[in-house]
């Protein structure tokens, strides 16, 4: 079973670095890992605009979702954000019942992701002053 | 058609790259079921959830024994047992230490399936108990 995290850097509208994180494959106990080093080190690389596209995810459980939920975490804990795109109903589902779908911004596809990225981010605050999630 | 002795048991490494192949088998046997397609994919993800819960949740002289599956299929009813030797609550670990996604893979358990029992044994076995029941009309 094939899973891969390809990255692409982007920019937003003010200048900021943005990173796009493209899955392939299904997220689960054995893969989430990758996901979740993959993640760390946008964090040590400074990179807190992030975008998951999950368009080509067929599966996830609950650890691939506790990898994304750190992953928002840090992101905000940096000033920045952390977008879901594209997926399927299956996983939007998965998101609902957990009540995930309201800890993050989930949007059809990685142009409109970098789009609420761009409102996110232009609508925030310093890193410091904001309270933790 | 009898169903009443169609029971297939399963043993897996305690390793995540397994948690996958219990997926397939219970997607193989529930797809020729009367399931929706949905309710396939609601039971392999209750299913995964079992297994990673039973692969972090064990006292450390158990760490080598396998996991045990068991699918039970009866006419409109699919039984699931996870069997994690050495996965007792109380030789294993503390509530309050156990992962952070444990609470979410509960709640994906319950929500998905109809019934869920969690039980230990006399052997400190931990038992998960998932019972699925099909209904399908649309097809």
């Amino acid at each position: 079973m094939d899973f891969s995290v390809a990255t692409k850097d982007a920019a937003l509208a003010n200048g900021q670095p943005a990173v796009v994180a493209e899955v392939v494959g299904e997220v689960d106990v054995y893969t989430a890992p990758r996901l979740k080093d993959r993640l760390l080190q946008f964090e040590r690389e400074g990179k807190r605009n992030i975008v998951v596209d999950l368009a080509q995810v067929g599966f996830i459980d609950s650890v691939g979702l506790g990898v994304l939920i750190g992953g928002l975490r840090r992101a905000r804990a940096g000033g920045g954000t952390l977008v879901l795109a594209g997926p399927n109903p299956r996983i939007r589902r998965i998101l609902d019942i957990t009540g995930l779908s309201s800890a993050f911004t989930v949007v059809q596809d990685v142009p409109e992701a970098l789009e609420a990225l761009n409102r996110e981010v232009a609508g925030s605050k310093p890193a410091a002053a904001q309270g933790g999630t | 058609m009898d169903y009443q002795d169609d029971v297939v048991e399963l043993r897996i490494p305690r390793k995540p790259e397994y948690v996958s192949v219990a997926r397939l088998a219970v997607s193989g046997i529930a797809g020729r079921m009367d399931f929706s397609y949905d309710e396939v994919e609601d039971i392999k993800l209750a299913m995964g959830e079992a297994c990673t819960s039973a692969m972090k949740d064990v006292a450390p002289e158990f760490a080598a024994s396998p996991l045990t599956v068991r699918y039970e299929r009866e006419a409109q009813r699919l039984t699931i047992e996870v069997i994690n030797p050495g996965g007792a609550r109380s030789t294993s670990k503390a509530p309050e230490s156990l992962p952070p996604d444990e609470p979410i893979s509960r709640l994906l358990m319950e929500v998905l399936m109809a019934e869920v029992d969690v039980f230990e044994d006399a052997d400190r076995n931990l038992h998960v108990r998932m019972v699925k029941y099909a209904s399908r009309e649309d097809e």
